[in-house]
Order: C-alpha cells, then structure tokens, then sequence
C-alpha cells in the first residue's frame, strides 16, 4: 500500500478523532454543521418578497439549531463517521472489502445523515415550490400584459368596421366581435389584477371622502344600465375617512357590474356605518344567488350562468376589501362590504389621485 | 374649422391600422408611424396637433423617451397608450409631461373623447360650439341649447345627441350608436333605445322632432321641418 494513502487515511483518522473529543468542540461543530446546511437552505427561501415565510424560516432554522446543539452528538458523529469511513476505504486492500467498508460507512453515517438530509430536502422543496409560484404569478402578470395589445387591436378594428358600416346580418356579427373583444379585455384585466394581488401588492388607504368614490361607481353603473340605480348615505358617514380609494371603488365597481348583469329594473347601494364598521350594500331586483351557491361564487373563475362575467369580480372584490382589513359576503339578497371605519377627522380629503374619476382606466372585471 | 393633424406611433400593425381608420373616420388627418425613426421629419412636415404615442416601442426606444425628444421640437400635447396600468407607471408619464393616458384595450369612443377634450385644453379644437338646425352645442361645456333653453342633458344623453348632430342626415343604427357613446362597455340595445326616447322627451320638449326613427335601420337627425 503506499505511502500517501496510508498519511492521508490517518490524517482522516486524527481529524475524526479530533471531531469526536467530548466538550465544546463537538458541540460548536454540530451546531455550526446544521447552521450552515440550514441557513443555506433558509436565505434561498428568505429572499423574496413574502416576509412571513422568510420568518418561518428564521424561526425554524433557530429552532433545529438549538435542537442539535442539544442533542450535540450528532453533527459530529456523523462527520467523524465519514471520515473513519473515507479512511477505511482509502486503507482496503481489495476489491469486496472496499465495498465492506462502505457498507460500515453507510451504516454509521446513516442515522445522522437521514436527519440532515431530511430536513436540507425539505427546506429544498419548500424553495423549489416558492420559486415556481413565483414563476407562475410571474408568467400570469406578464401574459395578462401581452395580451392587451392584440386585444385591443381586434376591439379597434372590430369597432372601426361597425362605424364605416355594413349590412344588418355583417352589424349582428361585428357587434357580437366588438362585444368579445371587449369582454376579452376585462378577462385579461382582471387576470392582471388577480396576478398582482397574488404577488402582493399593497393597498393605500389615505383620507377621501369614500360617499364620494360610492357615488362616482353608481354615476357609472347609471350611464350603463338601463335599470334605475339608487344611492341611499346614512347620514351619520363622517366626510373623511381612510381607506383605499381604487380598491374600493374596484370593488364597488365589480358589485354594481354584477348587479347590472342581474337586475331587472332597480339597483340599489346603500351606504351606511355600524358599530365601527363603513357598510356599502349593493342589492338588485334579480334572482340573487341560487342557494346554497353563496361560498362558491366569491371563488375564481366559477361563473354561476353564462352571461358573459369573467368569474373574478367577486373573488377579486372580495380580495380588495380583505385587504383592507374588512369583508365581503351575500346575506340576504344583498352583497355586503365592511371595512373598517377609520375616521380621519381634520384632515383633508386627498384628492391627489390622477386617476380619479377616469372610467375606462377600471375595465370592471365583474362584467 | 381646420382639421387637426394627429401624429399615431404604435409599433402593432393591426392596432395601428385599425386606429388610424378610427381617427379618420372621427374627421382627424393620421400621420401614422410605426416606430420614432421618423419623428423629426414628422414634425417638419405635417406639423401635428397632437402626438399618440404607445409606451412601448420596438428597438429601445420607448414613448417615454420620445416625449422628451418631443418637446424638445415642439409645444404639443401628448397622450399616450399603454397596456401598463400600473400606477407608478401613470405618474411617470405624467411626469413626463403627457397630457393624458389611455389603457388599451379601449372603446374608440373612449380614446376619441380623450383626443378632444385633450385638444380642447390646449386650445387646438376650434369653434367648440356649432349649430345643428335649432340646437346650439357647446362641446367644450357639454350643454346643449334649443332656441333660448337649456336641455340639461345627462352626460349620455349629450354624448348621444353630438353624435347624431355631427353627421345630421346620417342614419346611426343601434349598434353603431353602443360603439360609439358606450363603446361596447354597455350589454345590449335596450341601453340605446332608453336613452334615445329620454332625449327625445327633452328635446321635443321644446319644438318639433328632431330624432326620427328609420324603421328597422337605426335613427338619424332630421330637420324638424317635414323632410
């Protein structure tokens, strides 16, 4: 046998033995062995935007590394094991006993390796699984994106053709283009929305006078439906409050979007405030929700008939008030917001949005 | 009233075609671009009133940055059109120096509304106000006038009457009028016949009909004396 491989294997052998000294050192080795493979695992996880999965995972490597400081043996023991093992190898003489001596490795190795490797892999899927929501909330918002210039090519080319003019049957069937198009649009809109708020975005609540915002969503809905659309404020509504302007108005927008779809011949919002609570209540004189379809219909994509809704104006409402700390639900023949009623008494309400009262910026994903 | 010169940069083929049938048919002369190559001549030559431009062009070069290559030769609005309706995104063209912003996909009614009011601003949109038989329409003011008294339009009802008035003899079918007052955003022809009968209550509240219905074909602006 040579000679280098005889003062490598014994190098192993002392370092193996340094390793398994009782005391500090093998304490501090296998605390520092689970750190590192841990807080490996752990950054990859940590960097990215979501901040409470990044503290689960602080949490998580702290508590595994006060564990194994404990239980102190094994970060060392299963070094020291690898390194007997690599010596005993390097030391064989022959072929079957090479294949023995691997086999003693394994085994030692074993017990300590399946618990490190346990816990690498699992931190390793957790990022694996993180990386490719990412990647699909990435793909969504940007396919969302794509596809708004060739949607709004086909709607300005399907709307220039009924405007030049054509037969009754060629007008049936650019209305019917003109009309998908459209359609098409609000789908890829909401799409959009519900991609951004999948990946975060934040709301701004800020101090407006929300009967105002309320009041400009049924503006709308009136220029929209041939259905009378009645507003009905509670008095008591302080002038100011703070909330988010947009994502109200989005979610009000989708309710009265809806109801327009329904209604048979009135709307009506009431706006109100209880017990600490902004309450906006949108009911029509439809045929409401079918029983027992309540929770089913503030789920994605499930159209309850085929009347031409993108199935994400509830989900998406419904997303934008939580959001805002409050909630959207059905009861009664009636969809009903609730936020939560911050007064801003004093203060001014901020008219500084520059998308303020511009309709065609909120394509109204309800429709 | 001289015709205002619009200079369109948009890099789709379809969009931009489609656009500039739009604004001409709407009476606007298009000098349509694909991308900025051309924008000194451009100005040079066709002297625009205003510039559409889409934020994102081919090559690098973005709307944004022609905006600033842009005011740098002349004193015109701009509006842009963008698929971006990201705030931050909004407030940077704003920034810029954009004058207004459209999110595609739009309603053309929406975009030529905006093109207007835009060169209405800037004061580019000569005589705002014009006679139709015996309506005096203020465009800039949105107010509509029979003889001595005010119609007191709703915003749809005056959308729809300017519609009919710019092209009186012209028949408008159901269709054709949900494109261009609520640009498909309404769900049916119920909408168009609900508010043509309001209009109608209010103008013939104060003379003869003026909004004749063409059986099976639309309506259409007529003058009151028998035709």
């Amino acid at each position: 046998m040579s000679g280098a491989r005889q003062t490598l294997a014994m190098d192993l052998r002392r370092l193996a033995t340094w390793i398994e000294r009782p005391g500090r050192h093998r304490g501090l080795i296998a605390t520092g062995l689970f750190v590192l493979l841990l807080a490996f695992g752990a950054l990859d996880s940590v960097t990215g935007s979501d901040l409470s999965l990044g503290v689960f995972y602080v949490l998580l490597v702290v508590a595994i590394t006060v564990v194994a400081g404990a239980v102190a043996g094994i970060g060392a023991a299963a070094l020291s094991a690898l390194l007997w093992g690599a010596a005993d190898v390097i030391t064989s003489p022959s072929g079957l006993s090479v294949w023995i001596d691997l086999w003693n490795v394994v085994t030692r190795f074993a017990v300590h390796a399946i618990v490190v490797l346990l816990v690498a892999s699992l931190l390793h899927a957790l990022r694996l699984a993180r990386e490719s929501e990412a990647r699909s909330r990435a793909f969504l918002a940007t396919a969302a994106h794509q596809l708004r210039t060739p949607i709004a090519a086909l709607r300005a080319s399907a709307e220039a053709l009924v405007v030049e003019g054509a037969t009754p049957a060629q007008e049936r069937l650019l209305a019917n283009l003109a009309g998908e198009a459209s359609r098409l649009g609000r789908l890829a809109a909401a799409l959009l929305r519900t991609a951004r708020l999948d990946q975060g975005e934040p709301v701004r609540p800020r101090p407006v006078d929300v009967r105002q915002v309320v009041l400009a969503e049924v503006e709308r809905a009136r220029q929209l439906s041939v259905a009378e659309c009645r507003l009905a404020v509670d008095p008591r509504i302080p002038a100011v409050v703070v909330v988010d302007p947009d994502a109200t108005a989005e979610a009000v927008s989708n309710l009265l979007d809806n109801a327009r779809r329904y209604a048979r011949a009135v709307i009506d919002v009431r706006l109100s405030a209880e017990r600490g609570w902004l309450v906006i209540e949108v009911t029509d004189d439809g045929p409401g929700l079918p029983a027992g379809s309540e929770t089913e219909a503030f789920q994605r994509f499930v159209t309850l008939d085929g009347r031409g809704g993108t199935g994400l104006g509830l989900a998406i409402a419904r997303e934008l008030t939580q959001r805002q700390g409050g909630d959207l639900g059905y009861a009664g023949k009636a969809f009903v917001l609730r936020l939560p009623l911050s007064e801003a008494s004093g203060r001014r309400p901020d008219h500084g949005s520059p998308d303020a009262g511009r309709p065609a910026d909120r394509i109204g994903a309800g429709a | 009233m001289t015709t205002p010169r619009l200079l369109f940069i948009e890099d789709d083929q379809s969009l931009r075609e489609a656009v500039t049938v739009t604004l001409r048919g709407a009476g606007f002369e298009v000098r349509p671009e694909p991308d900025g190559s051309t924008l000194a001549d451009a100005v040079a030559a066709f002297h625009p009133d205003l510039a559409l431009f889409d934020v994102r062009l081919p090559r690098g070069e973005d709307g944004f940055d022609l905006a600033v290559r842009l005011r740098a030769m002349a004193e015109i609005p701009i509006v842009f059109l963008t698929a971006a309706d990201a705030l931050d995104d909004r407030l940077r063209g704003f920034e810029l120096g954009a004058d207004d912003y459209i999110v595609k996909p739009f309603a053309a009614s929406e975009l030529l509304a905006r093109v207007r009011a835009v060169l209405r601003r800037s004061g580019r949109l000569t005589s705002p106000t014009y006679k139709v038989f015996d309506l005096l329409i203020d465009e800039a003011n949105r107010t509509a006038r029979r003889g001595p008294s005010d119609l007191q339009l709703t915003k749809v009802e005056f959308d729809l009457l300017v519609v009919l008035s710019r092209e009186p003899g012209r028949v408008f079918s159901k269709t054709q009028l949900l494109s261009l007052v609520w640009g498909f955003d309404g769900f049916d022809e119920n909408l168009v016949e609900v508010h043509i009968s309001a209009l109608r209550r209010k103008l013939e509240a104060h003379g003869g009909r003026l909004i004749h219905t063409e059986r099976g074909k639309g309506y259409v602006l007529r003058s009151p004396v028998a035709a």
